[in-house]
């Protein structure tokens, strides 16, 4: 850490700021490039929606699952949604803690990106249910049965992690945007657009109270978001740990989910910055130094999940069970060899290109690691899911299965909605916190 | 013959057509159509002339009158047989209560007297008779699922006549002047084809035809080959003689390319009384031992305590070498070069025990050559068997010609009139016949039979035969043994028995089926009491107690060794077997889901055929699994996939018959190839010089099992009785680590009984039974091919086979792999919904209409025994189980909930119910599981594990007693008995298998 550059234009004011970011939400022509985007993400939409009406027609025998696999890539993809949507509460909230500055120009968009992920996120587990239609008794309701869920099942806490993490992250968001909310309803000319935006305002007037009572209750959220961040992704992992499988019953799995988690989140957070820069040229905005910065985080979350890697094996080994240090060596040397290796290299190997400088500060090089990273980490939750109960107990129901042309149609098109929906978000909010912004630059004048 | 009008062109020609209505003046239209009268002939042959007839005023008035006094005949019923309505419900009879009746059916032509279940008059399961000789109250796949047969909705419904809907009437009519003219002629140009039926009503009608039409000629198609055990014995004893094997106390027990266990005749009694021999060496005594020289590996080799893999022509050689070695002079061969160091040491073994057996028995297999049954049969005479554990009877039924002479006769133009019961050949004659084109030549073909088949289609005729379940008959067993089969049900279709079937030919009358039957047991058993009481015994009993099987006793020919033909030249290159296989056996079953995604108990292939390859020779021929080969014989060929099976013989290839069918129905058309195709009638079952070629393709195949090594793991355990003897509790292992919280055991939980289940492993002979019992039980849909492949059969209990050792000679070992139904569950815990819990009384039990579908349990279930409806298989349109068929007792299950083994918690529940009125404790036994109640080998213990005199309890007691997995803690309330094996002291050093290292007793 030599020189460090500065966050921000030295010449940015309060109201060339608010001008700025205001104009890309209240300017009527997008870039072309966001309605390319648009139109790219609302066809993967489309293919979700047929995907999912064919799932819930038929049955989820569509998808490459069998006994004894019978969790799949809907599994899969929930870990790895859920892992994306918690860089969003970090940064929001940690960083805020710890009064990391240079999370001001990045916070909303990952934000957004945390609340769409958990969206993604908590639709897979109910679509992946032999019968979504009753996807309901996993809540404690009242009901003649006089039944409640089981709470010794891993998936109810997941249920309620996932469902507590929407709804910290929504508010969390909603309650960020509040100030810039009513920035932009000063700032409209039409009027339903002052009335779309003085509704969700909700009155904000800029009164001291306001932001006195606003400090209070994101210090409050924030300190509240630190364990839900561990707690989340940790019970998500214990859906896997709790259980006896060779391969999923490993006690290092919460610290190594939420490790993972964070480091995919980063590396998404990595890539919208790269490509919402490019798109809506915040160059001078989201700086190289914040990518440098993301690099850093990446790197540290990097160097925890390879530790993880080799602690697991060394689990495997130590545990002097057959079953699982045969699941190792399938790892290694099984069906599922390519996936193993392909997480290797993606998570150790080309990772290790951050520890320079160059590559951090160069949108490029973050944009391809962001997306190799996210890569090597879905392969990390496709080797476990799928090699774990591939091969466990028993030989004679050994079997390998690979995912179908369904399973692939409703991942891409999980993608495409939270393409669109965070397309759509940043072209009605604002992508960068302005509120944050100014206290950026108020603290600039109060440093120099 | 002239044009036959329609009835489906009489409406065509009503239809509106065209732009805009057609309208038509009368009926005498339509009448003055080309065809009509031929119609009319047909349709109502007696109302025929009255139509073509001018009416006059007299005749007018004669049939007003008629109709008027025949309107008031319209409210009588119908006298024939007496219908009760159901509003008056019978004496004894309670809705929702089973009944049960004795009866028999056919199961590939020999008898299995079984007693059905039936509730309201459907019959929901079949049980073996515990009366009966063949079933000895346990049953086989193949009668489980007769059940899905009766209700299979591609059943032939209807006469048929050149493949429009007819009536018997008109087949009555037709047949009327061709009976006139075999009378005359005495039946000159007329052929009879027979199916492989052992019944005796139905060969004294036979009989009688025979006599009445005695130029008439007859021929049979051998589907098992078991002509050729008679050929043999002609060869030995100078007449065709059948015999029947015993193998009860039997202490050595030799097959020559024998399916004894599985297939043979009698195959459920042999199972019984073998694994008697074994249980007898598991409490101490002697233990029996087997010795299997196959050629393509069957679950009576996976038993063997030496099993020797020899090609099927190789099988001779080794049979005359070890005549020889038991002191017969018999021309000798030298035994396969690739096999003889084995050989020459399995002969040693074998004829070392032999020499001191009290009880030996050497059965050869129906697929062999009639001079290894010579020999097999005269090895038995040496050794005393004669009498005892061997028995000779008179052949049953008409001596047949085989097919080969009526392609010829058909080909020389004397046979003009072709009547088929119960057969197939244009499906299953051998391919070098040709036999269809030379078929279609026949004049007059008529066709009886339960299915519009292969050959009905290609028929005139064809009326529909009943299936065993609702037909009036009586069926002998293996050992001549007679049953009766009575309805269980009105025949759902226009159906007729093979009694009915043989007196409209004789009589050219319809007759009631249940008259027939008992006309001929009148007039046949000399009864000293009278007939009714006798037939009602009959009846309850299913068996006829007054049948009883002659025996006769015969000695061998002086010179039978000379006439014993020249041993075959050593061939060189590749063997082709035929074999039947163990579900559709000669294809008769293909159109039964249950048999098709039965696996087969080696292989453990559904859904088709593979051509069977030793592992040596796929390597030398670079062939992999699902390899898809081209496999030539002279000039016709098949294509199909390779699967390599291990302890298959080297240089042979075997394809099983049975597949291919291209109009069995709509579960079994197309699946796999018809190997009948590559046949040749001279040399039915191998015939070397197959030529074989990779076509490049490949096609997955609908395994249930992908990997076959145990990987070290002790899921099965076994060893050797001696070192049993040394240390009876070698299958135990420490017990788990202690935990700090207290752990469930069945005498601690407040509810009685608790259940649970001993499986023995010593027993197990892993013939499946059990997997179709299951299913037809518990309402298991069928998934089908693509499914299978996928992984997503479910069957509730599987059988496991893994291999063992070398590839070329492995030893195979069977586990039945129910649910476990843990006292620590690791199902239960893992459900967010509490869809799966546990009983007080310590069942793992499944509650389907909480059930999401999270799949959690199945993912943390270490056996892997649960089964998940990936879709709504029940509703399937081609493979679901007709509803009629599935038990009311059981809950068919939706798309998207996990099921899995009850212990048939319905039967459990309905004991503790009849136990709660009757106010009675249940007793042990009262309430037997499916697979418990069909297990041919009884390995299966079912009962109250706190209660220590109870037999499941009595085997868990034993040393041999085991749990699977219990390192984690599962603690299952199912548990094994482990396997033991008692190999030859000769044999012991591991010189022909390598697994046996110690001592062990001789038998006996």
């Amino acid at each position: 850490m030599s020189e460090r550059e500065p966050l921000m234009p030295d010449q940015l004011t309060h109201g060339w700021l608010t001008q700025r970011v205001s104009a890309l939400v209240l300017e009527r022509r997008p870039p072309r490039s966001w309605r390319v985007g648009v139109v790219v993400c609302a066809l993967l939409t489309l293919v979700f929606v047929i995907g999912l009406s064919h799932l819930f027609a038929t049955g989820v025998g569509i998808f490459g699952l069998n006994i004894p696999v019978a969790w799949g890539l809907p599994i899969t993809n929930t870990i790895w949604w859920i892992g994306i949507a918690h860089a969003g509460t970090l940064i929001s909230a940690v960083l805020l803690l710890t009064r990391q500055r240079w999370r001001a120009s990045i916070n909303r968009f990952a934000e957004a990106m945390a609340m769409f992920a958990i969206v993604c996120a908590g639709l897979y587990p109910v679509l992946h249910l032999g019968r979504p239609w009753f996807w309901y008794y996993l809540l404690p309701y009242p009901n003649d049965m006089g039944l409640w869920p089981q709470w010794r099942s891993p998936l109810v806490w997941d249920f309620f992690a996932i469902a507590t993490y929407l709804l910290f992250t929504s508010s969390f968001l909603y309650l960020s945007l509040l100030p810039d909310l009513a920035s932009l309803r000063d700032r409209a000319s039409a009027r339903a657009t002052r009335l779309f935006y003085g509704v969700l305002a909700l009155g904000w007037r800029g009164d001291a109270l306001h932001w006195a009572r606003y400090e209070r209750a994101t210090k409050t959220m924030a300190a509240v978001a630190a364990p839900i961040v561990v707690a989340v992704t940790g019970i998500i992992s214990l859906d896997l740990a709790v259980s006896i499988v060779p391969g999923f019953h490993f006690t290092i799995f919460p610290p190594y989910f939420v490790a993972g988690a964070l480091l995919s989140g980063f590396a998404t957070v990595a890539i919208l910055a790269v490509v919402l820069r490019w798109m809506f040229a915040l160059e001078d905005l989201v700086t190289r130094q914040h990518l440098d910065y993301l690099g850093r985080m990446m790197l540290i979350f990097v160097v925890i999940v390879n530790y993880a890697y080799t602690q697991e094996m060394f689990a495997a080994w130590y545990s002097g069970e057959v079953e699982y240090r045969y699941v190792y060596l399938d790892r290694w040397t099984g069906p599922y060899a390519p996936a193993w290796w392909g997480m290797i290299l993606c998570n150790v190997g080309l990772t290790q290109l951050l520890w320079f400088r160059r590559v951090r500060r160069s949108p490029l090089a973050m944009l391809a690691l962001g997306i190799t990273t996210n890569l090597g980490m879905w392969l990390e939750r496709f080797q476990i899911v799928f090699t774990s109960t591939h091969a466990d107990y028993m030989p004679s129901n050994w079997d390998t299965v690979w995912p179908t042309g369904w399973d692939w149609a409703i991942y891409a098109g999980s993608l495409g909605l939270f393409g669109l929906l965070l397309l759509l978000f940043v072209r009605l909010m604002p992508m960068i916190s302005m509120h944050d912004m100014r206290a950026q630059i108020a603290d600039r004048g109060r440093d120099g | 013959m002239s044009r036959v009008l329609s009835l489906e062109e009489l409406q065509a020609s009503l239809a509106v057509s065209g732009s805009g209505p057609r309208y038509w003046r009368s009926l005498d239209e339509l009448a003055g159509r080309e065809g009509f009268g031929e119609l009319l002939r047909e349709e109502f042959p007696r109302l025929a002339p009255l139509w073509e007839q001018s009416v006059d005023r007299r005749g007018v008035l004669k049939l007003m009158a008629a109709g008027l006094a025949l309107a008031g005949l319209g409210a009588c019923s119908r006298p024939a047989e007496e219908i009760v309505p159901y509003v008056n419900i019978p004496d004894g009879q309670t809705p929702g209560r089973a009944r049960h009746y004795a009866t028999s059916l056919f199961v590939n032509g020999h008898a299995h007297g079984v007693i059905a279940k039936t509730l309201e008059g459907r019959p929901v399961k079949l049980e073996g008779n515990p009366d009966h000789p063949a079933t000895l109250g346990a049953c086989d796949s193949w009668t489980q699922a007769a059940l899905l047969g009766l209700y299979d909705p591609d059943r032939s419904r209807t006469p048929r006549f050149r493949d429009q809907v007819s009536t018997t009437g008109a087949l009555l009519d037709a047949l009327l002047p061709r009976r006139k003219h075999w009378d005359r002629t005495g039946g000159e140009g007329l052929a009879f084809v027979l199916g492989d039926r052992n019944s005796p009503s139905e060969q004294a009608r036979l009989r009688a035809l025979r006599a009445r039409w005695p130029a008439a000629r007859w021929f049979g198609h051998d589907a098992d080959g078991r002509r050729q055990a008679m050929q043999g014995a002609d060869q030995l004893f100078g007449r065709p003689l059948q015999p029947v094997h015993d193998l009860s106390d039997a202490d050595v027990i030799i097959s020559l390319d024998a399916d004894l266990l599985a297939s043979e005749p009698g195959f459920l009694a042999h199972a019984r009384h073998f694994a008697a021999g074994r249980r007898a060496g598991a409490a101490g005594a002697a233990m029996n031992r087997l010795f299997v020289a196959e050629a393509a590996p069957t679950v009576t080799g996976a038993a063997a305590d030496h099993r020797l893999a020899v090609a099927a022509d190789g099988i001779d050689a080794l049979a005359r070498s070890l005549a020889q070695a038991l002191g017969l002079e018999v021309p000798a061969t030298g035994l396969p070069a690739s096999s003889a160091g084995r050989a020459a040491g399995w002969i040693k073994a074998a004829a070392t025990d032999l020499a001191a057996a009290q009880r030996p028995v050497i059965i050869a297999g129906a697929q062999q050559s009639p001079a290894v049954h010579a020999l097999a049969l005269a090895m038995n005479a040496r050794l005393g068997a004669l009498g005892r554990s061997l028995r000779l009877r008179e052949p049953d039924g008409l001596v047949t010609e085989p097919l080969q002479n009526l392609n010829k006769a058909i080909a020389d133009q004397t046979v003009d009139s072709l009547i088929l019961l119960d057969a197939n050949p244009v499906y299953d004659a051998p391919g070098d016949l040709n036999f269809s084109e030379t078929f279609r030549t026949v004049p007059f073909r008529l066709h009886w039979g339960p299915y519009v088949d292969e050959t009905a289609r290609l028929c005139h005729w064809h009326v529909p035969a009943t299936h065993d379940l609702e037909s009036w008959g009586d069926a002998r067993a293996h050992d001549g043994s007679v049953g009766l089969i009575q309805p269980l049900i009105e025949p759902m279709y226009q159906g007729r028995t093979a009694l009915q079937m043989l007196a409209l030919l004789d009589t050219g009358q319809e007759r009631e089926a249940r008259g027939l039957l008992s006309d001929y047991w009148r007039d046949t058993a000399a009864l000293s009491g009278g007939f009714d009481a006798a037939w009602q015994r009959w009846l309850t009993a299913g068996v006829v107690a007054e049948a009883r099987p002659d025996f006769v006793s015969a000695r061998p020919l002086a010179d039978w060794a000379e006439r014993l033909p020249e041993p075959a030249p050593e061939r060189d290159g590749l063997l082709l077997q035929f074999r039947l296989h163990p579900t559709v056996f000669d294809g008769r079953h293909a159109n039964n889901g249950w048999l098709q995604e039965l696996p087969a108990p080696i292989t453990k292939q559904t859904w088709g055929n593979a051509v069977q390859i030793a592992p040596a020779t796929a390597a030398r021929l670079k062939l992999a699994d699902g390899d898809v080969v081209r496999l030539s014989l002279a000039e016709r060929a098949l294509e199909s996939p390779v699967l390599i099976v291990p302890g298959h013989p080297p240089d042979a290839l075997s394809l099983t018959l049975g597949h291919g069918r291209t109009a069995a129905g709509r579960v079994g058309n197309g699946v796999g190839v018809n190997a009948a195709r590559l046949r040749r009638a001279a040399a039915p079952w191998f015939t070397g010089a197959a030529a074989i070629r990779r076509t490049g393709a490949a096609e997955p195949l609908a395994l249930t099992q992908n990997h076959h090594l145990m990987e070290g793991r002790e899921l099965i355990r076994s060893a050797d009785v001696a070192t049993y003897r040394q240390d009876p509790g070698f299958a135990q292992e420490p017990p788990p680590d202690k935990s700090l919280y207290p752990e469930p055991s069945p005498r601690a939980r407040s509810a009685l009984p608790q259940w649970g289940m001993s499986i023995d492993l010593n027993t197990c002979i892993g013939c499946n039974a059990c997997v179709t019992a299951c299913q037809a039980e518990n309402n298991i849909p069928v998934v089908g091919a693509d499914e299978v492949a996928r992984g997503h059969e479910m069957h509730w209990i599987r059988i496991d086979r893994y291999y063992e050792g070398e590839p070329d000679a492995p030893r195979m070992a069977f586990q039945p792999v129910p649910c476990m139904h843990c006292e620590n569950a690791p199902c239960e815990y893992v459900c967010p919904v509490e869809a799966t819990q546990h009983s007080s009384d310590g069942l793992n039990e499944m509650v389907y209409n909480r059930c999401v579908g999270t799949r959690y349990c199945s993912q943390n279930c270490p056996y892997k025994v649960r089964r998940f409806n990936w879709f709504d298989y029940s509703n399937q349109a081609a493979l679901a189980t007709p509803a009629a068929a599935n038990n009311p007792d059981v809950t068919v299950r939706s798309r998207g909930v996990m099921e899995k083994c009850t212990y048939c918690v319905q039967r459990i529940r309905s004991a503790e119910i009849e136990a709660d009125i009757s106010d009675l404790p249940l007793a042990d036994g009262d309430v037997v599981t499916a697979c418990q109640q069909t297990c041919p080998t009884q390995a299966i213990h079912f009962g109250d594990v706190a209660d220590p005199d109870s037999a499941v309890s009595r085997a868990k007691a034993q040393p041999r007693d085991y749990g699977l997995l219990t390192h984690l803690n599962t603690r299952p309330r199912t548990t094994y008995l482990a396997g033991l094996r008692n190999p030859a002291p000769t044999l012991a050093n591991g010189d022909d298998d390598g697994h046996s290292q110690d001592d062990s007793e001789s038998p006996a």
